[in-house]
C-alpha cells in the first residue's frame, strides 16, 4: 500500500476539476484538497474636494474563504464553500450640487456601516463516461441581507475529448431588510429574484493552448434599488447579456501559461461593458510561480443614471446617482506569488485598482465623484491529502 | 452573404462527425508487436514478443495524469503477488521529456518493467483513447480486458481478471 | 441579430478548429498542467467576482446567480 503520495501526484490535484481537456474520460479528483484564503480590501479616503462634507473613509473589508473539495467514492465529488467577511466603512449616501457646480459625495452617517456576512453552498458532481452533471445549494445572510440559491450543470465530451460542451442553470431567491428602515424612511422589506443560464463550448487548439466560448443570460426582478440612497428608483425587472471569450496558452520555452479573456456585456438597464483580462504564470526553479496580471474594465452610464440626485422629480420616474451605474472605466494590476511545498501550496496576492470616468471607452455625459481605488492583498493557504 | 453562413454550419458538421474517433484495440483481438527502449538508459529494450508464454498487464501512464499515478503504486503490489504465477507488468510512460517520468520514478520505485513510448507510437498503435488505458494480454497474445482510466475499486476488478486469466493456464 | 450571428460564427470556427489537428490523448501533457486551467485558483476568481458584482455595474450574465449580497 502506498504511503506518502509523491509530489508529482499532489501537484495534480483537485485542479484537474477545471483542466480543459484532461482525459481519462471523466473521473472525480484523485485527492482531497482543503483552501483557506484571508483577503483585506480597502478603498481609498475621498478627497476633501469631492466630499466638502463628512466622513472621507470609505469600506476596510476583510474576507475569509474555505473550500474542500473530496472524491465520493468511484463517480462522486463533494464540494463545500463556506466565506465569511467583515466590512466597516461608509457608502455614498446622495449626491449634491458643489459650491461650483460640480457634483459632490455625501457619505453615509458619521459612525459609519459595519457589516458582517456569512455564506455556505454545498454542492456534488456525478461523473459519467463522456461528461458530468451537478448541482449546489447555497445560502447567504448579512445584516440587512438574505440569500438563497440552487445550481444545477451538465456537461459533455465530444471529439475524442477535444470538445466539451457545458449548460448551467441558476435560480437565487433573496431578501432585503435595510438598518434602521424607520429612522430613515427607508423601505421595511423587499424582495428579488434571479435567473440565469450559461452555455459554453471548450475546444482544445493544440497541444498547447485552447479556447471557450461562453454566452451566459440573467434575469432579474423585485426591488432593484439601493434602499440606503436618499433617492434611487431603479425598474423592477432587468435583463443581462455576457459573452465571455477566453484564450489558454502554454509557452514550452518560456515554461510559462498565458491567459486572455474578453468579456462583452449589456442589459436593458442601457449599460454596456467591456472587459479585458490578462494573466501569465511564470514558473521559476522548483515550485515557484510569479503571476501578474491586468484588467480594464470600461462600461457605460444606464439610462437614468444622474450625477447629482434630483429631488424635485416625481417617485416613479427611475433615477440613481450611484457610481456603479455611470460611465466609467477601470485599471487593475495585480502580481501573485505561488509556492508548492510537498501537500501544501502558499499564495501571496497584491492588487491595485482605480477607476476613473475619463477611463471608460464610452461617452461620459455626466461623470461619477464617488468612483473607487481600492488595494486588496490576499494570503491563500492549500493542503492536499 | 446567406450561402457563406450555411457553408461554415454544414463544414462544422460534417467536420463534427468526420473527427470520430478511430477504433481501438478490442477485447477479442491479437495484440500488437512493439520493441521499446527502458525509461531507464542503463536497462535493455523491452519487447512484447520476448513476454510469450506469460500473462502481460500492459499500461499506459504519464507523470502528469493524476490516475495514473495513484495506480501505479498498487500495480506494483499487484506485481509482487503474481509475478511467480507468470505475470508480467509493462507500465508504458508517454513522457515527454522523458525526464519527467524519470523524476517521478525517483520518488515511487517500481518493480516491472517500464517502457518509454515518448513520441506515442506505441499509444498509437494501441488507438489509446484516453490516459490511463491498460490492456491485460493472456499468455497466447489475446487482449483479455482492455480498462480505461482508474477510479476508485477498479483494482479489484482488473485483479480479478488478472487471476481468472492467469488461474486459466 | 448581429450578436447571435457572431456567437454562431465562434461556435462554428471552434466546430472547423475540431478538425485541423487531433492532439491524441497522451499528447495532454501541457494541457494537464494546473497553470492551464480555465480557473487556477477558484477562491481568487470567486473573490474577484463578488468585488466586481460590487463596484461595477456589469456582473452577472455569465456565472451562477446566487450569493448576492446587499453590498453598497
Amino acid at each position: 500500500m502506498a504511503t506518502n503520495p509523491s509530489p508529482s501526484l499532489i501537484a495534480l490535484s483537485a485542479t484537474a476539476l477545471a483542466l480543459p481537456g484532461i482525459t481519462s474520460a471523466d473521473a472525480p479528483p484523485t485527492q482531497s484538497t482543503i483552501s483557506y484564503k484571508f483577503s483585506n480590501y480597502a478603498e481609498d479616503d475621498l478627497s476633501r474636494s469631492e466630499a466638502p462634507f463628512g466622513d472621507l473613509e470609505r469600506y476596510d473589508i476583510d474576507v475569509h474563504q474555505f473550500q474542500f473539495i473530496t472524491p465520493i467514492d468511484s463517480s462522486f465529488s463533494l464540494h463545500i464553500d463556506a466565506n465569511y467577511e467583515s466590512l466597516t466603512g461608509a457608502s455614498p449616501w446622495f449626491t449634491s450640487k458643489g459650491v461650483n457646480g460640480d457634483p459632490i459625495v455625501n457619505l453615509s452617517g458619521a459612525s459609519g456601516i459595519r457589516d458582517r456576512r456569512s455564506e455556505f453552498s454545498i454542492g456534488t458532481k456525478y461523473y459519467l463516461f463522456n461528461g458530468s452533471v451537478g448541482g449546489n445549494i447555497g445560502y447567504s445572510e448579512e445584516d440587512d441581507y438574505r440569500s438563497s440559491y440552487f445550481g444545477l450543470t451538465g456537461e459533455r465530451h465530444f471529439n475524442n475529448e477535444m470538445t466539451t460542451v457545458s449548460l448551467g442553470f441558476s435560480y437565487s431567491s433573496d431578501a432585503i431588510f435595510p438598518t434602521d428602515a424607520e429612522v430613515f424612511n427607508r423601505v421595511i422589506s423587499e424582495d428579488k429574484r434571479s435567473t440565469s443560464a450559461i452555455i459554453s463550448v471548450s475546444q482544445i487548439i493544440s497541444q498547447v493552448s485552447s479556447f471557450q466560448i461562453a454566452l451566459g443570460l440573467t434575469e432579474q426582478s423585485g426591488f432593484l434599488s439601493d434602499p440606503y440612497k436618499l433617492k434611487d428608483i431603479r425598474p423592477d425587472n432587468r435583463t443581462q447579456i455576457a459573452l465571455t471569450n477566453s484564450y489558454r496558452h502554454f509557452f514550452i520555452n518560456a515554461n510559462a501559461a498565458w491567459h486572455v479573456n474578453y468579456r462583452y456585456y449589456h442589459d436593458d438597464f442601457g449599460i454596456s461593458s467591456h472587459t479585458f483580462d490578462m494573466r501569465w504564470y511564470q514558473n521559476l526553479r522548483q515550485s515557484i510561480q510569479l503571476v501578474p496580471s491586468v484588467r480594464f474594465y470600461s462600461q457605460s452610464a444606464a439610462s437614468f443614471f444622474t450625477n447629482v440626485d434630483n429631488f424635485v422629480k416625481p417617485a416613479d420616474e427611475y433615477q440613481s446617482s450611484d457610481h456603479r451605474l455611470s460611465a466609467f472605466g477601470a485599471f487593475s494590476g495585480g502580481l501573485s506569488f505561488v509556492a508548492n511545498l510537498g501537500s501544501w501550496t502558499a499564495t501571496l496576492t497584491a492588487e491595485r485598482y482605480v477607476s476613473n470616468d475619463s477611463y471608460s471607452a464610452y461617452k461620459v455625459s455626466q461623470p461619477s465623484t464617488a468612483l473607487v481605488r481600492y488595494n486588496r492583498i490576499s494570503v491563500g493557504l492549500d493542503y492536499t491529502f | 452573404m446567406q450561402t457563406m453562413h450555411l457553408l461554415r454550419i454544414i463544414s462544422a458538421v460534417i467536420v463534427f462527425t468526420i473527427s470520430a474517433s478511430a477504433l481501438s484495440v478490442e477485447e477479442g483481438e491479437l495484440a500488437p508487436h512493439f520493441n521499446l527502449p527502458s525509461i531507464y538508459p542503463d536497462k535493455p529494450s523491452i519487447s512484447l514478443q520476448e513476454l510469450a508464454g506469460k500473462t502481460v498487464y500492459i499500461d499506459f501512464w504519464a507523470s502528469w495524469c493524476a490516475p495514473c499515478l495513484i495506480s501505479l503504486p498498487l500495480y506494483n503490489d499487484m506485481y509482487h503477488r503474481y509475478k511467480d504465477q507468470g505475470l508480467e507488468v509493462l507500465a508504458i510512460s508517454v513522457d515527454n521529456p522523458v525526464e519527467e517520468g524519470l523524476e517521478f520514478l525517483e520518488d515511487t520505485p517500481l518493480d516491472f518493467l517500464i517502457p518509454s513510448d515518448p513520441e506515442g507510437e506505441t499509444a498509437e498503435l494501441f488507438q489509446v483513447i484516453g490516459m490511463p488505458t491498460s490492456y491485460l494480454i493472456s499468455p497466447d497474445g489475446e487482449v483479455k480486458l482492455v480498462h480505461m482510466g482508474f477510479r476508485n475499486g477498479d483494482m479489484d476488478i482488473i485483479e480479478a481478471a488478472v487471476k481468472e486469466v492467469l488461474e486459466g493456464n | 441579430m448581429r450578436h447571435f450571428q457572431s456567437i454562431l460564427t465562434g461556435i462554428c470556427i471552434i466546430s472547423l478548429l475540431s478538425g485541423c489537428a487531433q492532439v491524441r490523448p497522451w499528447e495532454r501533457g501541457y494541457l494537464a498542467r494546473k497553470e492551464m486551467a480555465w480557473e487556477v485558483d477558484p477562491l481568487e476568481s470567486l473573490l474577484n467576482n463578488h468585488i466586481f458584482f460590487s463596484k461595477e455595474a456589469s456582473s452577472g450574465g455569465n456565472s451562477a446567480a446566487g450569493g448576492g449580497c446587499g453590498c453598497n
